[in-house]
């Protein structure tokens, strides 16, 4: 796999409309990039058309990509993941679900998360590696609810209907897993930046 | 307070990265997200490390084909293919009159013979285990749009995994259709559309949760069944009655 300053440069070249780092960026990524379509729409050929698009955004809206943020992995798959989660809403009826605290009441520009300046010098991998751990600390039924929910972009109804639970037990799950998961994710970087 | 809103203001980022929020909610946190610039920068923050998940997904090779259509639709030639300047036009111009013939030819032959929409019928899948006990009853609707399978007893699914249903095509890799969740009486699932044409079996296979992550069964095999075409049934019950 392609290390993340390497394919920073070649994101940024095809993102400038340089044909010649089509074939290198396309041997690095497309593989990943279907894998990561697949997991979430079960069907290779909407996986396929899917993959297409984000290459195709990539080249016709080059401003999409910020080179000095860096990080590519983490932006290809989360525009993979978002194009298939739009493609499941649309294939599928909504089903609406209100946070019960109100959406209203979490915005305060006052408020600031810490900033942590080492973290975007943490390469793919070891982020990776360090959600891996996170999630093992988990238990196995907030595990299952956040990795079921994350990858098959499901509802926490739907999630639940899956598990057989009952939708209050799953969205205490999710919330309690989602927790911890942020808590575990916040004191790592606490760590790094010591 | 103030922490308070934060601890709030993180955990909805989470739960929107998630999927979970959907429908208005997802809508109106979309929208504050545009006019509150640290909400944004949260939800990204969140979705950049939620992404590294992807990176423990198994890779697919893509089909033969992809990249050559990828480059098309790209408008970035393939060097390897590209043919000398000056009969590129030529070319385009014998394909473009070609494509006109033939599109021509085939109006003109639909408009003359009326096309029967052909309708597969309905059919139904016993799913047998290695045992040969049936593990599953499996009902296809006519169109083959779907499928609505009906357990016999409860099927045993092993702690951490689950069950998962494929359609089995004649010359085709299977195809996922959908999982089993732990105690229902019924499961109806849509019937994928490349599923639809050559169906000739069903299969359940034992996976991790949420499923294969290869287009195709990774744990063992726990139930196999035929398609058996009801219409065709019907129809010599019919004609014995009718003898």
């Amino acid at each position: 796999m392609s290390d993340d300053s390497s394919l920073d440069a070649l994101l940024e070249r095809f993102s400038r409309g340089e044909a010649a780092a089509f074939e290198p960026l396309y041997e690095a990524t497309a593989p990943r990039l279907l894998g990561v379509a697949y997991r979430m729409l079960r069907n290779r050929a909407s996986a396929e058309e899917v993959v297409q698009e984000v290459y195709l955004k990539l080249w016709k809206h080059p401003d999409r990509f910020d080179a000095l943020r860096g990080r590519a992995w983490s932006w290809l798959i989360v525009i993979t993941r978002r194009q298939c989660l739009d493609l499941l809403r649309r294939t599928r009826p909504e089903t609406p679900y209100e946070s019960e605290d109100g959406l209203e009441a979490l915005l305060n520009p006052e408020d600031r998360v810490p900033e942590n300046p080492l973290l975007d010098r943490v390469t793919a991998a070891e982020e990776a590696q360090h959600l891996k751990q996170c999630l093992a600390g988990l238990s196995a039924d907030h595990r299952e609810a956040i990795i079921l929910s994350y990858w098959n972009g499901w509802t926490v109804d739907e999630t639940a209907r899956h598990l057989g639970r009952p939708l209050g037990t799953v969205k205490s799950w999710i919330r309690r897993g989602l927790q911890n998961l942020r808590q575990c994710l916040g004191l790592k970087s606490q760590y790094a930046a010591s | 307070m103030r922490r308070r809103d934060s601890d709030f203001r993180e955990a909805i980022a989470a739960e929107y990265i998630l999927g979970v929020l959907h429908g208005a909610a997802r809508r109106r946190l979309e929208r504050m997200r545009r006019e509150d610039r640290e909400l944004d920068r949260v939800i990204h923050h969140y979705e950049a490390r939620f992404a590294a998940l992807g990176l423990e997904v198994p890779t697919l090779e893509p089909a033969p084909g992809f990249r050559q259509h990828l480059r098309q639709r790209l408008g970035i030639a393939d060097p390897a293919r590209t043919p000398p300047a000056g009969r590129t036009r030529s070319w385009w111009a014998g394909l473009a009159v070609a494509a006109v013939l033939v599109l021509t030819v085939v109006l003109s032959w639909r408009a003359l013979i009326p096309s029967p929409v052909p309708r597969p019928p309905m059919a139904v899948s016993l799913i047998r285990d290695p045992a040969h006990r049936t593990t599953f009853v499996a009902v296809v609707s006519a169109g083959a749009r779907s499928v609505l399978v009906y357990p016999v007893g409860h099927p045993a699914i092993p702690s951490g995994r689950t069950l998962e249903l494929w359609a089995l095509e004649a010359a085709h890799p299977p195809v996922a259709i959908g999982f089993f969740a732990k105690a229902r009486s019924a499961y109806r699932y849509g019937m994928p559309r490349t599923a639809r044409l050559h169906l000739v079996g069903l299969a359940v296979s034992i996976e991790p949760p949420g499923g294969s992550p290869r287009p195709y069964p990774t744990g063992p095999i726990v139930g196999q069944g035929p398609m058996t075409l009801l219409a065709a049934k019907i129809s010599r019950h019919a004609q014995r009655r009718l003898s």
